[in-house]
């Protein structure tokens, strides 16, 4: 008989345990959570195995694993576990644990480890905000200016926008590609042609805009429709509205500044669209989150690290300086006001941004879609028949 | 240590196989006064809706009448029955030593001139579900609670009689053995020790809503599988499938439905593993075109049960599979059943078709429930555990338990808790002479 080694690694144990609250050593390993799964599949059914390997703390299969991108937290695990070990809540885990292993600076480690260092984070990038601000602008407007003149929409582009743009480029795009690394290129058994890269590049583009795969988690047999006016995508519309509109402002922000700066109460379209409709979505939507999260009445919202928290608020509070802001512009307020509520809205938004898009909970917006296309890349490749045994 | 039979009585509550082989037990080791309360109209309990025993396959009836037999033969009276009752309170008596307990007797409306000769039930209009059957077929109102009752007379169902707007049965019996006009009678006994032998009922599973007991017919409990297979059972021992009454050959049995969850029953009901086992290797022998499959987390058949399992092992067409079913769904046309699960050993999820699904309910300790309908004085002390089962052994207070009132056990070892018992009733009385 083949001898087997198998690695522990109780300080890898400890880790996921800390990042979330799964009770995952108490896992007997049933099988009912990967049996009642509607997400997971015949060939690659999940949590259960996700369950054994977090207890033994077996790094190598963990960090290979694109299954805990694929969960979407539906719940039905958690609510059948028979020893109430929440393998639903060992996914999310895992899902902080996988931002961490992505990441090769291991600032993201120490964010999911303490609440503090994400404070600390968060203050540095406040203070060079500041900083910035402070040489570019001064700390009071000169009298006469209008906003425009005071805080040129080119300078912030060109000293905060774009290097932040840049900065969160750079990051994401390394940390994506180490994914890339861990999970495709580190599976011998798996050679994906060069083709398939771009014949399943929809799959990557349509996750993205719609995160279909909320849809799935009620497999009930009534029509869409009819889930519909049940209220059961009620989560992932709201979900999808929040990410839409962050996703328009971001493109906003970093590309049309002027628009925002414009101060004109009877807008163009364009700004009626991006400005108006993404505030709704930022701020109901981390609304219907937070007060999830407090009722604590569904599976995927009854337990909430400090770094979802601090990512919900920061993105309200971004909204809602934003929102003051636009209404200090269009109403006309005194330019010194004016001044003033534009650097507290730069003091929040962008250390959210930096801190919380590459490093912490805001990265799984590129990590979901990127993951559901390299499982689609590996599935498509095995059934083509380019299974092979040794690399 | 010579008292007389009456001074030192003991109370059994329940007329199970504990129940019975404790009062046995004693009875036969010393000249004791032993009453057993019984809720049932017959003594005998659980083990008698079984077909077969594990693991010698054998059926409950040879050890039951050997019991009955010892029953028939102890010394004068020793032993006496009260069924259909219930304790309704316990009080510490007041000089001292021992109990005075309250107990309600249903009214006895058969008596013992009773020879079941069943001119009653063929005179009786009105039906009833027969619950010794697990309601899978219906007797009439007046029965004979099973085949070998004992005290062997039939019974009235106080439900479903129409009494005195009816009287069929009365006119028709020729013993005057029927008096529809029977009153219920409550008395006191005084005892020294009580023995709690109230054992289990299956646990509700359809509570476990994923696996769809009670919404598709086809899912039935292991329990409901023995009377299938009993040939006093409501298919006389074949097999059929309760939707259509066809044979069946592919059959699933589902492990720990309710046990080792902590949702449920967070205890191992012990007896699960090797009933499933039995029931496949009996369902192989009745129908050898039949192929079982056994959905398990783990397996438990410790010591000499392990040569059980390799029994059923090595015959090729039981099939094991390493996790249990996440959920049932039926085809309504066919009314087979598809279940939702992943085969850990490969790793793979799969549905797999089947006919019928066995659930292995749990065993759920009768006593959690009883216990709240008992007064019981303050200074009487009964302990449970907080998954019901009686966890002290009062053995200053002359308090004990046999069975599985105490914790989870087949009846080989629910025989070794009697014994203990009943050695346990006899130091007590030992020490208390000194």
């Amino acid at each position: 008989m083949e001898n087997i080694i198998i690695k522990t690694d109780n300080s890898l144990v400890s880790y996921i345990k800390n990042v979330g609250e799964s009770n995952f050593k108490k896992c007997f390993q049933c099988g009912t959570c990967s049996a009642v799964c509607p997400l997971s599949t015949e060939d690659n059914p999940f949590p259960r195995k996700e369950m054994i390997w977090a207890g033994w703390g077996l790094k190598e299969k963990l960090t290979s694993d694109l299954d805990p991108w694929l969960c979407y937290y539906c719940g039905e695990c958690s609510k059948n576990c028979p020893r109430n070990a929440e393998p639903g809540e060992l996914m999310m885990s895992l899902r902080r644990f996988l931002v961490g292993a992505y990441d090769w600076t291991g600032i993201s480690r120490l964010l999911y480890g303490s609440k503090y260092a994400e404070y600390i984070a968060l203050f540095i990038v406040a203070l060079i905000v500041f900083i910035e601000w402070a040489i570019l602008f001064g700390l009071s407007p000169a009298a006469g200016l209008t906003i425009n003149q005071a805080v040129s929409p080119d300078k912030v582009d060109y000293f905060f926008d774009w290097p932040m743009t840049v900065f969160l480029g750079a990051m994401l795009t390394s940390f994506i590609y180490n994914m890339y690394r861990k999970t495709v290129l580190s599976d011998s058994s798996v050679k994906i042609p060069f083709k398939l890269y771009f014949t399943e590049g929809w799959s990557l583009m349509f996750n993205f805009f719609t995160q279909y795969r909320y849809a799935k988690c009620d497999d009930g047999e009534e029509s869409f429709f009819k889930k519909l006016a049940d209220g059961k995508y009620n989560f992932w519309l709201t979900h999808l509205f929040l990410m839409i509109s962050y996703v328009a402002l971001f493109i906003g922000i970093v590309f049309f500044l002027n628009w925002f700066q414009e101060e004109n109460s009877f807008p163009f379209l364009h700004i009626i669209l991006f400005d108006y409709f993404a505030s709704i979505g930022l701020i109901f939507g981390t609304v219907y989150f937070v007060i999830k999260r407090f009722t604590k009445k569904i599976e995927r919202s009854k337990f909430s690290h400090h770094t979802d928290w601090m990512f919900i608020i920061l993105l309200f509070l971004t909204a809602l300086t934003g929102i003051i802001l636009r209404a200090v512009i269009v109403y006309k307020f005194p330019t010194a006001l004016i001044f003033y509520v534009y650097l507290v809205h730069l003091l929040i938004l962008l250390p959210m941004l930096v801190i919380e898009v590459p490093f912490s909970k805001w990265s799984h917006l590129a990590y979901r879609p990127v993951a559901v296309y390299f499982a689609n890349l590996k599935e498509k490749a095995k059934n083509l028949g380019n299974v092979e045994t040794t690399d | 240590m010579s008292k007389s039979n009456n001074e030192n009585p003991v109370l059994i509550i329940g007329g199970g196989h504990s129940g019975v082989s404790t009062a046995l037990e004693i009875t036969e080791a010393a000249n004791k006064k032993v009453y057993i309360v019984e809720k049932k109209h017959y003594i005998g309990g659980r083990v008698l809706q079984m077909y077969k025993y594990f693991p010698k396959l054998c059926p409950p009836f040879c050890g039951f009448e050997i019991n009955v037999k010892r029953i028939k033969s102890s010394i004068s009276d020793n032993i006496e029955f009260f069924v259909s009752s219930v304790v309704e309170e316990i009080n510490k008596e007041k000089n001292g030593n021992g109990y005075t307990v309250k107990i309600r007797q249903k009214p006895q409306y058969i008596n013992d001139n009773c020879t079941i000769c069943g001119e009653c039930v063929a005179a009786c209009p009105e039906s009833r579900p027969n619950d010794f059957n697990y309601d899978m077929d219906m007797t009439k109102a007046i029965y004979l609670p099973n085949i070998s009752a004992f005290p062997s007379k039939y019974a009235v169902d106080d439900e479903y009689c129409k009494f005195s707007s009816c009287k069929k049965c009365e006119e028709a019996c020729k013993y005057s053995a029927i008096d529809l006009n029977a009153k219920e009678n409550t008395f006191e006994i005084n005892v020294s020790n009580i023995i709690f032998a109230t054992g289990w009922k299956p646990y509700s599973v359809e509570k476990l809503k994923n696996l769809g007991f009670g919404k598709f017919k086809n899912v039935i409990t292991n329990v409901m599988m023995e009377r299938l297979a009993a040939d006093s059972g409501p298919t006389k021992g074949k097999i059929l499938r309760p939707s259509d009454n066809k044979n069946v050959n592919n059959v699933v049995f589902i492990q720990c439905a309710g046990s080792r969850n902590e949702k449920h029953l967070p205890y191992c009901s012990a007896v699960c593993c090797m009933a499933s086992l039995k029931q496949a290797l009996y369902l192989r022998d009745k129908n050898p075109s039949s192929s079982p499959t056994i959905f398990y987390i783990d397996l438990r058949t410790p010591g000499r049960y392990e040569k059980f399992l390799n029994k059923a092992v090595c015959d090729e067409n039981i099939k094991f599979n390493k996790g249990v079913v996440g959920k049932i769904s039926e085809d309504h046309a066919s009314g087979d059943l598809i279940l939702d699960v992943e085969d850990i050993l490969s790793g793979k999820k799969i549905k797999f078709k089947t006919e019928m699904v066995v659930l292995a309910a749990g065993m759920y300790p009768n006593i959690k429930d009883d216990l709240s309908e008992i007064k019981i004085g303050d200074d009487v002390k009964i302990d449970l555990d907080e998954n019901g089962f009686i966890f002290n052994e009062n053995f200053a207070g002359g308090i004990f338990s046999a069975g599985v009132a105490k914790f989870p056990l087949d009846v080989y070892m629910s025989g070794q808790s009697a014994t203990s018992a009943a050695l346990s009733v006899l130091q007590y009385d030992h020490n208390i002479d000194k």
